[in-house]
């Protein structure tokens, strides 16, 4: 059987034709043929949550309407154009279709590669120290290939600034256990989701938290 | 009367944000909690009294998050009793219900009225936030063939009723199994085994 993701891969023109052309694509596939940096998915999306403005009580935690949000994104495999600010779409649901679209990588923004070096870096927090851990997390981030490197740093820049805003009670912890699993999953065949939980957590916080030094 | 030394399990499953850990936090402690931080996945172990009888009862309150579905799933295998909780503030909560209901109906292999399974509008104190009638939420529970209830876990309004619900539905299907009359009832619910056990332990 051919999935979403190899007949993504085997040309543009099949992927094109196919309802799998954003949801589900590679990054560096998504963002070469749109030519862009970072997947207009994210973009558009982000652009129009910040327009909404970011003081919405458990934003990214409280999830939209599951039926309008496949509906959203049917029509952005089709390549519809559709208008994020528009009123018919509330915060939630905006929120939940980014969370989505993350989620149906078939590889995290952080690549699986990466995952035994994080998950080091976090278990030996305690004996090398904060510092050391963010020097790797720095490390990991600097060496992304260039389309993860430049959507990760959009998308905690946008995080940052949801932390920022008091109201929404979603500090960096608590956005941190919401997008751990999806930016920084484990290889499906490794994963053990409870133990890989609690790294995933601490990795994102410490990245928001420190992205001043991260993105340096 | 004796002592059921037995455990039962109770799984608190809903959307995000609808008040499972302010339940499960009400029941044990009998205090609000106000805390805003996700859950990924708790266990707590607690006596519960179900007519003069003393029950040992584990409570799994688990993530609401779409990102944390392959943890649900293990803990809708495991678990023995569903507390299926929306928010009456939230409608789009409310819309998640029955596919909810249709993973813990596939999970269990059992549906009603065998399976034990609760439908819960929490955050009745908000009434004038209110997006859900009572009447629709009852007549949708009914469809279904399952019970439903509203709470709120601020005011303490029927939460200790909803456990006791399901408490006496696993207590009477359990008794029932052992009866030498239904010996075919149930045969095929599993023993909790070491592993899940672990598994709490390593998120802790």
């Amino acid at each position: 059987m051919v999935t979403a993701h190899e007949r993504c891969s085997i040309s543009d023109i099949v992927c094109h034709v196919t309802s799998y052309t954003v949801f589900g694509c590679p990054l560096s596939k998504l963002c070469s043929r749109q030519k862009v940096s970072v997947p207009r998915v994210i973009t558009d999306c982000i652009e129009a949550i910040e327009y909404r403005g970011l003081k919405s009580g458990g934003i990214y935690r409280i999830s939209g309407n599951s039926a309008s949000i496949q509906k959203l994104r049917f029509k952005f495999d089709r390549e519809e154009t559709v208008d994020l600010k528009d009123e018919e779409f509330d915060i939630n649901m905006l929120t939940g279709f980014l969370k989505l679209f993350l989620r149906e990588l078939p590889e995290p923004i952080i690549p699986f590669n990466q995952y035994p070096i994080v998950e080091n870096a976090i278990n030996n927090d305690r004996s090398c120290g904060h510092e050391a851990t963010l020097t790797t997390l720095k490390r990991v981030v600097h060496d992304l290939p260039e389309p993860n490197k430049s959507t990760f740093k959009y998308l905690i820049l946008h995080l940052v600034r949801v932390a920022h805003e008091e109201e929404n009670q979603m500090d960096e912890h608590n956005l941190s256990i919401i997008f751990g699993p999806s930016l920084l999953g484990n290889h499906p065949d490794k994963a053990n989701l409870l133990v890989d939980l609690p790294i995933q957590n601490t990795a994102i916080e410490r990245i928001i938290t420190n992205y001043r030094t991260i993105f340096k | 009367m004796t002592t059921n030394s037995s455990k039962y399990n109770i799984t608190v499953i809903g959307a995000p944000g609808v008040g499972k850990s302010a339940i499960t936090l009400r029941l044990l402690y009998q205090e609000f909690v106000d805390d805003y931080e996700p859950t990924k996945l708790d266990s707590y172990q607690t006596m519960m009294d179900y007519q003069g009888q003393d029950v040992d009862v584990q409570i799994t309150d688990t993530a609401g998050q779409e990102d944390y579905a392959s943890v649900r799933d293990t803990f809708l295998r495991s678990g023995e009793g569903f507390l299926c909780v929306f928010s009456l503030t939230d409608s789009d909560s409310y819309s998640h219900i029955e596919e909810l209901y249709n993973q813990v109906k596939l999970a269990k292999s059992m549906e009603p009225p065998q399976l034990p399974f609760l439908i819960v509008g929490n955050k009745s104190d908000l009434e004038s936030s209110r997006q859900t009638k009572t009447e629709d939420a009852q007549r949708f529970a009914e469809s279904l063939g399952v019970k439903y209830m509203e709470t709120s876990a601020k005011n303490n309004e029927n939460v200790t009723e909803a456990f006791q619900f399901l408490i006496g539905m696993l207590v009477e299907s359990r008794s029932a199994e052992t009866a030498p009359i239904e010996s075919n009832t149930g045969k095929k619910k599993k023993k909790k085994n070491g592993g899940i056990k672990r598994f709490l332990c390593g998120l802790a």
